[in-house]
């Protein structure tokens, strides 16, 4: 202290002087060199709204997003989308928490310590990207058909991108995730009417709603859209109110807002559908016009050998008579007979069986059986019933295939051999079998793009015991997880926020939708977008590969969709609700006045909109909505008849018809003393995308009209409880041929007595710290049972026990 | 004597000089009292019109086709008839009081439109009153059987087969593709017929238009066929072009001088655009014939410039007839006008000057002065006891004859270019 006191006269005088010459220099100094406290135009807040595509789902929602000094900041809906019309769903409310998520991926990086063992190294891109070719390179030289692709919910750029890149690498196996999302192909739909397109339920405008096992209120492909429609269906009408029945084993979110739910015995479905059918056909309640006119095999027909076939109406009313479809559904014979009045009576009418709801897949039959309610009732591409999405495509790959390709694409899929999914060009639930038995052939390469099939297929254990087995795996994801533990290189997944992009899409009502996503701000340094990972993969493997992705960048993709939309002459920019109308006034009328005169304008309008749609649809285009052999409604599925020809004939005829017709449960399960009950597994439908665990304001609200949150429990009817001497605060091993979970009761009477049911969602062995460890996994209990037509885990057929602890 | 011949010379001269002013001058002011053309009434843009229809909230009291409030008539499906510009002008003059009143109720501000913007308004109410009605697929198909078209045509090739398939025609959504394509093939069809003693069947009304909707109706997808709004001015130049004026005259397009068809400005043709391509099919054997007799080219014609033609012919409906300027003076005094409105300008006086209005005076400008200032107007004329005048039929066409010939009469100028907001004496 008294070293540092010690100044001298000459240090005191600099240091006097260089205080004086300091504050003299403040004084002197603009103010805006300390601190900027103007409100001049200059230093204003930067803020700027962008229209984009919602990236948390493949629904195809429009957001606006508010963006201030560059940073995302604020989340809307775009009014003028013709999908969510402003609106936002629970998980596009929490896009910015995905986006900046501090558990997101954003370096490459490197499996250390073995596949499986969760230790990663980040490399840089140029690392990854020639560790992966090298070894495609090889791939490609000696088998191009074992590199396989499993490819998430994407609709737009990314799965274009992949498509050709697996076409010309000369590769069968780019197999969906999820593949009643993706497919475009509903197996019920192909096998009735011949068509790979998807199906919208004109929800707004029927009358009636009958609904199987659907949760589509709340687990809808486009739950925004689904909860808009369901407005307008229940106030739209003066002086009507339109009727909704909801058949589930669970009194679900969905089926709560219904005006009456009728229990059902999981798996039955079908079998209620045709006990409806057999009232309407036996009391002549259905649409006879259009039976005659536009179906096929509603009579018993006969085949091209001039064989008698069964039909559809002596099968129905040989075989689900009420009194005997009450005895396997658990419905009362009383409710069959006045719900198929109901729906008769109140037409438009329409049968849901397809979108959302339980986990797994339906089975086909059952399906098929829902869907001819729809036939039945003549509600098939009319107002208010079921509408066909118009055919749209983009970018078409025209690109002519090498001898390499052609070789490869020649070789038989890795999902299973055709005859264990006759009605489904991809099995996922297939595809661990393949790869564990190395049939039809090893599995050198397999890439996860945003799919996490270990957590979400019933048999994830088997898969993920079967990618030890792969000899090279690569993952694009946003976030760790249960599939990309087991690859040796993660490639972090450019937020959708960040990246140009396009969603193709439709609205209920059938009209076509392009969503154009584009970069609300810049992306973090160092990152790619997931076109440019293809396109750079591709130029490493050659001329021939990068040629099919002729774009530098994934905004020159989008460039060319505008131009593309743009000579497709129809359709306009989003814009008011009146502009659709405008276009729907002339059009209906043959006539065209677009709002843009000339391309740029119209490239203009669309990404300042947000994206393009087509507001007209044209009803009853029968060859567009029948491609059935018979260009008619198929009640028996002629389609099925070929596909099953290469069986050996069987001597009971009829077990033959009945493979063609919707042949559903007619027999009763045994009992089975082990596992007495049935299991019901149901979505959270605000965890389903792969992102969504990571998101805690999404884990806090998963179960919140169950009063649950972070963590999985089971619901147990208080009957079954009663008798099983089980209570509230209990915890229970939940039992099933497959495994067992210790899992805490909920007594919930929205169930059918002797069904048990959980909740799919939580359970993430790996992932972020909102996801990692937090409750079970349901899908580990089911056992496994394919649906014959399609290869798909049917979730409903598994028996369980409860044991307390 | 010279200087007396000078003299008369000089005054011949004069005389001729000042005559030859003097009749320009009136040959100026009759061009100008009628120069409004076919392409005035219908110049607008139709899109934009529809913009300005929900910018300005018209769609608030007026739906078109059922899209809009009920307050005001629909605009697309009120069926008074043919419409002239200056009708129109006349109909809305007319209801100013109640449309104000109506627009109080609701608590709306009225809104504003310029010139331009009343313009696209009038080419959009124009064309939506084009529209026909959404075909019956029953009734098209009856009329199908009816008119033994299905002896030669099948619509989805269970009958017939002399004829091509109708249901590949499904995705032709506009009437006038079908027109043109009977354009087309009308002579091929002729002889066809003749050979089988069959009578070239008559369509009416709305004919076509339910057959379009029965042969889409068979269920044939496809690209859809859109044709734009048709373009008056290039219908004008088409008229010329494929020598339509050899046998129709009309009156904005000039004609060959030997025309033996109906003049179509003056003829009642249908409102619709269905309605006038039924015409066309029904007249297709005479024109035929005739332009075989006067040896005149039967130059084909795509749909867009059918769509173009038709739209200059429908057009010629909107244009009003020339007005009585001598009638429109009087129709000046009896309704009141001259009350507000001096004949030369005054300072403290509370309208415009009569020579202002000139500037005004076609049915859009007198549409669009009326819309902005309609409101002050009727409070004025509460104010001073006099009754909002109502103009019938053509009093407006008149009216306007006859302010069009004050512009030059009065050597009055100075109105506005965009003239929405003529100057009153009060200096607003």
């Amino acid at each position: 202290m008294k070293d540092w006191l010690n100044l001298d006269r000459r240090d005191f005088l600099a240091a006097l002087g260089a205080t004086y010459g300091t504050a003299a220099c403040a004084i002197a100094a603009p103010r805006s060199w300390f601190l900027d406290y103007s409100t001049t135009e200059d230093s204003s807040p930067r803020e700027r709204f962008v229209n984009t595509l919602c990236p948390m789902c493949p629904g195809g929602c429009g957001l606006k997003i508010r963006v201030v000094h560059e940073c995302a900041v604020g989340v809307r809906g775009n009014k003028n989308h013709p999908i969510n019309r402003g609106g936002l769903c629970s998980r596009a409310s929490v896009v910015l928490q995905d986006l900046y998520n501090p558990d997101r991926l954003h370096r490459p990086m490197r499996s250390v310590g073995g596949r499986g063992s969760g230790k990663w190294e980040p490399i840089d891109w140029n690392t990854a990207t020639d560790i992966i070719a090298d070894k495609l390179r090889t791939v490609r030289e000696q088998s191009p058909q074992s590199l396989c692709t499993v490819l998430g919910r994407d609709r737009g750029l990314t799965r274009m991108a992949w498509q050709r890149f697996m076409r010309a690498f000369g590769s069968p196996n780019l197999i969906d995730a999820f593949p009643d999302d993706n497919l475009d192909v509903h197996p019920a739909v192909l096998a009735t009417q011949g068509i790979q397109q998807r199906l919208g339920y004109d929800i707004a405008n029927a009358s009636y709603i009958l609904s199987f096992s659907s949760g589509w209120l709340d687990a809808h492909w486009s739950s925004e859209q689904a909860a808009r429609a369901f407005a307008e269906f229940r106030r739209g009408r003066s002086g009507f109110r339109p009727k909704w029945v909801h058949i589930e084993p669970r009194h679900s979110l969905t089926g709560i807002k219904a005006d009456e739910w009728l229990p059902i015995r999981p798996g039955t479905e079908g079998t209620l559908a045709l006990g409806i059918a057999h009232v309407l056909i036996r009391e002549g309640l259905y649409d006879r016009e259009f039976v005659e006119q536009r179906s096929y095999g509603f009579e018993d027909w006969v085949d091209r050998q001039g064989v008698n076939r069964l039909g559809f109406r002596r099968m129905v009313l040989q075989d689900y008579a009420p009194v005997k479809v009450q005895e396997l559904t658990g419905v009362p014979e009383g409710d069959i007979f006045r719900i198929a009045r109901e729906f008769s009576v109140n037409r438009p009418a329409v049968a849901l069986g397809f979108d959302g709801g339980g986990c797994g897949s339906s089975a086909t039959y059952d399906r098929m059986a829902i869907h001819c309610l729809n036939a039945l009732v003549g509600s098939l591409d009319v107002t208010g019933g079921v509408t066909i999405f118009q055919e749209f495509s983009l970018l078409d790959d025209t690109h002519e295939l090498n001898s390499v390709a052609s070789r490869g694409l020649s070789s038989p899929r890795l999902d299973g051999p055709v005859d264990q999914r006759r009605l489904a060009t991809s099995a996922i639930d297939l595809l661990a079998d393949a790869i564990e038995h190395g049939q039809p052939y090893s599995t050198e390469a397999l890439f996860l793009i945003d799919a996490n099939p270990v957590f979400s297929l019933a048999e994830g254990k088997r898969l993920s015991a079967a990618l030890s087995s792969v000899t090279f795996v690569v993952a694009v994801s946003g976030y760790h997880d249960d599939s990309n533990r087991h690859a040796d290189l993660i490639l972090p997944l450019l937020h959708g926020l960040h990246r140009w992009d396009f969603n193709l899409g439709h609205t209920l009502t059938g009209h076509s939708v392009v969503t154009v996503s584009q970069p609300a701000m810049d992306p973090p340094s160092g990152s790619r977008p997931p076109y440019d990972i293809v396109r750079a993969l591709a130029g490493r493997l050659g001329e021939d590969m990068v040629s099919v992705l002729p774009w530098s960048t994934s905004k020159e993709v989008v460039d060319t969709v505008c131009r593309e939309l743009f000579d497709a002459s129809k359709g306009a920019a989003f814009g008011p609700a009146n502009e659709d109308s405008w276009a729907q006034l002339l059009e209906s009328r043959g006539w065209r006045a677009p709002f843009a005169n000339n391309y740029e304008e119209f490239k203009r309008d669309v990404l300042d909109g947000g994206g393009w749609t087509d507001p007209i649809y044209f009803h009853r285009e029968w060859d567009r909505v029948f491609r059935s052999p018979s260009g008619k409604f198929a009640f028996s599925s002629v389609y099925l008849d070929h596909s099953f020809k290469a069986l050996p004939e069987t001597n009971e005829v009829f077990d033959r018809d009945r493979r063609c017709l919707p042949n559903c449960r007619t027999q009763r399960r045994e009992r089975d003393k082990t596992y007495p009950l049935d299991l019901y597994v149901y979505s959270l439908p605000n965890l389903v995308a792969v992102s969504s665990p990571n998101l805690p304001w999404l884990n806090d609200i998963a179960g919140a009209y169950m009063f649950e949150k972070w963590r999985t429990w089971v619901e147990i009817h208080p009957q079954t409880a009663e008798r099983l001497e089980v209570g509230a605060h209990d915890s229970v091993e939940v039992c099933t041929p497959q495994s067992r979970l210790v899992l805490p009761v909920k007594i919930y009477s929205g169930l059918m007595p002797d069904v048990i049911a959980i909740p799919f969602g939580f359970g993430h062995k790996s992932g972020g710290r909102w996801c990692k460890g937090i409750g079970e996994n349901p899908a580990e209990l089911v056992t496994p049972h394919l649906d014959p037509l399609t290869g798909k885990s049917l979730w409903t057929a598994t028996r369980a026990a409860i044991r307390k602890i | 004597m010279s200087n007396q011949l000078n003299h008369r010379w000089h005054q011949f001269a004069t005389g001729v000089v000042v005559g030859t002013v003097v009749l320009g001058f009136a040959c100026v002011t009759r061009v100008q009292a009628q120069s409004i053309q076919v392409t005035d009434v219908s110049s607008g843009d139709v899109t934009r019109g529809w913009r300005i229809f929900h910018e300005k909230e018209c769609v608030d009291c007026h739906a078109i086709w059922d899209q809009g409030g009920h307050v005001g008539p629909d605009l697309g499906r009120s069926r008074t008839g043919q419409l002239s510009a200056g009708q129109l002008a006349g109909v809305m003059w007319n209801h100013i009081p109640k449309m104000l009143g109506q627009i109080e109720e609701t608590g709306h501000a009225p809104s504003t439109l310029s010139r331009d913007e009343m313009n696209e308004l009038f080419s959009l109410i124009f064309f939506v009153r084009q529209l026909d009605e959404q075909g019956n697929p029953r009734r098209g198909e009856q009329i199908l059987r009816n008119k033994g078209c299905t002896e030669c045509h099948s619509v989805d090739t269970s009958e017939g087969g002399v004829g091509p398939d109708l249901a590949k025609w499904g995705k032709y959504a506009n009437p006038i593709v079908w027109a043109q394509m009977m354009w087309e093939h009308a002579p091929l069809m002729e002889e066809a017929m003749r050979r089988s003693d069959m009578v070239w069947p008559k369509l009416e009304g709305s004919d076509l238009v339910h057959i379009v909707a029965y042969v889409r109706s068979a269920g044939v997808s496809g690209e859809k066929n859109y044709l734009h709004p048709g373009s008056v001015a290039n219908g004008q130049q088409l008229f010329l072009d494929k020598a339509c004026n050899q046998c129709h005259p009309a009156r904005a397009a000039g004609s060959s001088g030997s025309a033996t068809g109906p003049d179509l400005s003056k003829a009642n043709l249908p409102t619709s655009v269905g309605a006038l391509a039924s015409r066309m099919w029904n007249h297709s054997p005479a024109m035929t014939k005739i332009m075989r007799e006067k040896n005149v080219e039967r130059r084909p014609i795509n749909p867009q410039e059918l769509a173009d033609i038709l739209a200059y012919i429908l057009a010629l409906g909107h244009l009003d007839d020339e007005g009585d300027a001598l009638k429109g003076e009087q129709i000046f005094a009896q309704k009141g006008c001259i009350q507000c409105h001096e004949r030369e300008g005054v300072a403290n006086a509370i309208a415009p000057a009569v020579a202002q209005l000139s500037g005004h005076a076609t049915p859009v400008g007198m549409a669009a002065t009326m819309w902005n200032h309609g409101a002050s107007m009727l409070e004025q004329m509460t104010e001073a006891g006099l009754s909002w005048p109502v103009f019938n039929d053509k009093e407006m066409v008149d009216l306007l004859a006859y302010l069009r010939t004050l512009n030059s009469a009065t050597g009055a100028r100075g109105v506005s270019s965009q003239g929405e907001t003529p100057q009153t004496g009060k200096g607003d």
